[in-house]
């Protein structure tokens, strides 16, 4: 168990830092960073749906509040843009916190419509509250300046997106592997028999929901000055969806799965740009085709595959 | 002092008295057993005991403290654990995981220590796994330590599942049919794991349809008929009792009435 997850750690950290190397040209790179912030909102959500089992249609909210409150904050009212997003994070945490506690009660078919309504909400918020966001214009943020110093340059946002991803992927991990993540997979199979184990699942869920937003939160600010516009349009519905695709194909209650279901369907759009417009028919029949070909996950399902075959 | 005090306990679903003013009392050490044909209301018992459904009527005392409406986590810190007659297995989890998360109570760390791996986190964890791998041998299902909970075989399952209980180091342990399913000498080796539980101190509660085990066992047994107690006393006593007797009959094959004579 300990070496598998060193091993995996290993395995990410070097085809990160190897990446750049074997990437043909910028373009290339600047679809590994999208690729390593999607990964880190779905290393979190994975936490809530693969592992404590509750699900959310509702996380691009998230991803929203974080891009926009470093793009107002720090645009508009001038705030250093790491105070931006630590306020961002924050306010992510504390309306996850305050709005988790009545829906995480929900169960099933009825969570999932929650969460939907709280990221419509978010989304339709973002747009027509246009004297400060810009509404379905979009603004645009300040490139991220810390203490003097400017992130320029896709090289060196490339360092800081896939660092980030190291970290949380470790952390992620070292959390799956302890008491808390014991609970959140023991709410995810048997919520009664965890209950009876001491475990307060209500507590447990609302934990899991508050890491997966503000992890959401963060990757929204970091992509806001990166891409140094923000629109109303990754903050809406389709990308929750988008993100609870990556999830469910890179495999559930898998870390290293989310990582590759991001990375995949994360360039899965950019090599399909002829059907742009389809692109949402795209997730559609992969979200279909994983539940009913392989319903574990990529992941899971080929590390299956090749622990039968080694014996 | 008495461990568990239930007085007048009931439980009703739409239309049906399930639990109907049921009262008893288990002494500490004791092997008390419950048992009655099926849909008698004996799970429907555990679980109002553990907290897992609200009683319509009555109170649930334990060691002196009315726990009567508490959730299953406010008595499992009260010491009370169980087992599940249709199991609830942690089935992402492996099996010695599954032990672990039975100890959740005096395992729980702070989020950043768990988070960064901090402050004699990592000994802890092992000392946790040591302990959990511990009882699974003692449950003799030691082999399977590491084996994912959800390729294991049911008999494996019902004693993982005791195990987990057994981590939390209850002072009052339930279990809710641990021999059905098993076959015939994975059920005799029952006896000796249930009398070598309560022989570490832990006061037991017994809803089994195993004749021969609930006999060989048992300090006192219950007999629930619809709802309602019938009868309680010693397991002589009880397999000599006509009521008893009338209400196994009443219900034929499953658990008769011969069961209960030739054990
Ligand atoms: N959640 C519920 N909702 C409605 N009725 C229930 C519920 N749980 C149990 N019952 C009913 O209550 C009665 C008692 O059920 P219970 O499961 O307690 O019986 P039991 O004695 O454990 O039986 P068995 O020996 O078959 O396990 C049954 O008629 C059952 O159908
Ligand atoms: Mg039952």
């Amino acid at each position: 168990m300990a070496s598998a997850r060193s091993g995996g750690t290993l395995a990410l950290a070097g085809v990160l830092l190897v990446l750049p190397l074997i990437l043909p040209n910028r373009y290339f790179l600047d679809v590994a960073i999208l690729v390593c912030f999607n990964a880190v909102v779905c290393v979190g959500l994975n936490l809530l749906i693969g592992y404590a089992g509750q699900i959310s249609l509702g996380h691009a909210g998230f991803f929203g509040l974080g891009a926009y409150a470093s793009a107002i904050l720090s645009g508009t009212y001038s705030w250093p843009p790491l105070a931006a997003m630590l306020a961002g994070a924050l306010a992510v945490a504390l309306l996850a916190l305050v709005v988790g506690r009545p829906i995480l009660r929900l169960k099933g078919h009825y969570l999932a419509m929650a969460t939907l309504g709280l990221g419509i909400i978010i989304s339709i918020v973002l747009t027509t509250e246009d004297r400060i966001t810009g509404g379905p214009d979009g603004m645009s943020v300040p490139p991220l300046d810390v203490l003097g110093w400017t992130l320029s340059g896709e090289e060196n946002w490339y360092w800081l997106a896939a660092g980030l991803l190291l970290l949380v992927v470790v952390l992620a991990l070292n959390l799956i592997a302890s008491p808390i993540g014991r609970a959140f997979r023991a709410i995810g199979s048997a919520e009664l028999g965890a209950e009876v184990m001491g475990i307060r699942s209500a507590r447990y869920k609302l934990m899991a929901f508050v890491i997966s937003a503000v992890l959401a939160a963060l990757a929204g600010s970091l992509a806001a000055h990166y891409a140094g516009f923000v629109t109303p349009g990754k903050v809406g519905f389709f990308h929750s969806i988008e993100l609870v695709t990556m999830v469910v194909f890179g495999g559930m209650a898998s870390t290293f799965g989310a990582v590759v279901g991001a990375a995949v369907l994360t360039v899965l759009p950019q090599l399909l740009t002829v059907f742009k417009e389809y692109e949402i028919i795209v997730f559609g029949l992969v979200l279909m085709g994983t539940m009913v070909f392989m319903p574990r996950g990529l992941v899971p399902t080929l590390a299956g595959l090749v622990g039968r075959r080694a014996g | 002092m008495t461990l568990l005090a239930v007085t007048g306990l009931g439980k009703r679903f739409a239309g049906l008295q399930a639990v109907d003013g049921v009262s008893f009392a288990v002494e500490p050490g004791e092997i008390y057993a419950v048992i009655g044909p099926n849909g008698a209301g004996k799970t429907t018992l555990l679980n109002l005991v553990t907290g897992i459904y609200a009683p319509s009527a009555g109170r649930v005392v334990l060691a002196g403290e009315d726990v009567t409406g508490l959730r299953p986590p406010d008595l499992a810190a009260r010491g009370l654990s169980r087992t599940f007659q249709n199991l609830q297995i942690f089935s992402n989890l492996s099996a010695v995981e599954n032990v672990m998360v039975g100890a959740h109570l005096r395992a729980e760390t702070g989020f950043f220590a768990a988070l960064f791996r901090w402050r004699g986190f990592e000994g802890k964890e092992r000392a946790l796994r040591a302990e959990a791998a511990e009882l699974m041998r003692r449950l003799g299902i030691g082999e399977l330590a590491d084996a994912p909970a959800a390729a294991m075989p049911y008999g494996a399952l019902k004693r993982l599942e005791i195990a987990r209980a057994l981590a939390s180091r209850p002072r009052l342990l339930l279990l809710d049919e641990p021999a059905a399913g098993l076959n015939p000498s994975e059920a005799r080796e029952l006896v000796d794991v249930v009398r070598g539980i309560a022989a570490s101190g832990v006061t037991i509660v017994l809803v089994e349809h195993n004749m021969p085990l609930v006999m060989a066992v048992s300090s006192r047994i219950l007999v629930l008929h619809h709802g309602q107690k019938i009868a309680e006393g010693a397991p002589e006593a009880i397999r000599a009792d006509r009521e008893v007797i009338k209400a196994y009959l009443g219900v034929g094959r499953h658990t008769g009435v011969r069961e209960l004579q030739d054990a």
